[in-house]
């Protein structure tokens, strides 16, 4: 694994998931049955919807569990200190989607973790996941800033879950998975 | 130069400058998004089905969003999609509204997860409201180049009021 600072509080991890790992996590992932899924509540209007699937703690099954103990085994400064996830939302980007920038909640303390788990994946291939910034710490300099993280296979992206961020279409048929583990703090 | 045709950049954030290799600036112009402001509300006053939160100030504002800010509302310069969020401390007397809604341009958007609307309960029926806090986040389309914003009580409280002491609406345009 090769953990590097995307920001103070923003990690990529490589090599997080071992080549049968993500194997593993592939024929996981054809099992889907995916649902057209919106990032976030919208009220007046229908947002542009991509495949997506989630599990919510209380069924999370021997796979999730799997990858949520990896999860927790971490062990760095700086290591978000969860004991748990509320879901896992598996989202599957293909070409000319575009899903909209959201966060995942707005409770101080949340956390999202997102695995890859992308047999092969080139930068050029697009399906970036993009970074912004957090409603809750706005500053005119983190406002401008926006980070493109390219889901390579078995990168693990460790952020904050009130940033603002979103994933991306491809520019090829080849279809972006991510697994995201997401802790909202709501309770 | 081998390849011509189109080169596709997307979107970019407002303060991300596109530069030649002499460092002149030749960033597109077009669509800027990203924007974001922060305004304040909240006097503790007793907010029902009919009544707005009132005394909106604008905490944070750099890319000027906001083109007016009234006492119980603010108005946004541009059409576009919006992430609202909004968040309120309150207290509750014997009987409580159950919550808030944002109403643009005069037209009042569904509860949704905003109040207690889900949550249900007495708060849901016009009973005490058990919540030291309420608010949310979704997303709104505004099809007008003006829109104004306000906060007003939930109905599903029937005639009862939440006192909105007070709290936070964070607005960023994500397209």
């Amino acid at each position: 694994m090769n953990l590097s600072e995307l920001r103070s509080d923003c990690w990529i991890i490589d090599n997080f998931l071992t080549e049968s790992e993500i194997e593993e996590l592939t024929n996981h992932i054809q099992k889907i049955e995916w649902v057209m899924f919106d990032d976030v509540q919208a009220s007046n209007f229908k947002q542009p919807s991509s495949k997506g699937f989630h599990v919510l703690e209380e069924d999370f099954e021997i796979i999730e569990n799997k990858y949520l103990r990896k999860i927790l085994d971490l062990n760095f400064s700086g290591m978000p200190k969860i004991e748990k996830f509320d879901r896992v939302l598996y989202n599957c980007f293909e070409k000319h989607d575009t899903p909209l920038p959201h966060t995942d909640s707005l409770t101080e303390g949340c956390w999202t973790f997102i695995i890859y788990p992308n047999t092969k994946w080139e930068p050029e291939w697009g399906g970036e996941t993009k970074v912004m910034f957090s409603p809750n710490r706005m500053t005119e300099e983190n406002m401008q800033r926006m980070d493109l993280v390219s889901p390579l296979p078995g990168r693990l992206l460790i952020i904050p879950g009130d940033v603002l961020h979103s994933g991306s279409g491809t520019s090829v048929n080849t279809p972006r998975y991510s697994m995201a583990y997401q802790f909202w703090n709501n309770k | 130069m081998p390849g011509t045709g189109t080169f596709r950049i997307g979107q970019i954030p407002l303060g991300t400058a596109v530069e030649d290799y002499s460092g002149n600036d030749i960033k597109p112009v077009g669509v800027v998004w990203a924007r974001a402001a922060k305004i304040r509300f909240g006097d503790s006053t007793n907010i029902n089905q009919s009544s707005y939160c009132s005394s909106f100030n604008l905490q944070f504002d750099p890319t000027g969003l906001i083109t007016n800010v009234a006492s119980s509302s603010f108005t946004v310069g541009a059409e576009g999609t919006y992430q609202l969020s909004f968040h309120c401390r309150t207290t509750g007397g014997v009987r409580t509204n159950a919550g808030f809604r944002f109403e643009l341009n005069g037209n009042v958007q569904p509860e949704r997860f905003l109040s207690n609307y889900s949550r249900g309960g007495g708060a849901q029926q016009g009973g005490t409201h058990n919540f030291g806090g309420d608010g949310g986040t979704l997303l709104y389309e505004f099809g007008s180049s003006s829109t104004i914003v306000r906060i007003l009580g939930s109905q599903q409280g029937n005639s009862g009021t939440v006192t909105a002491l007070d709290g936070a609406i964070t607005i960023i345009k994500i397209r």
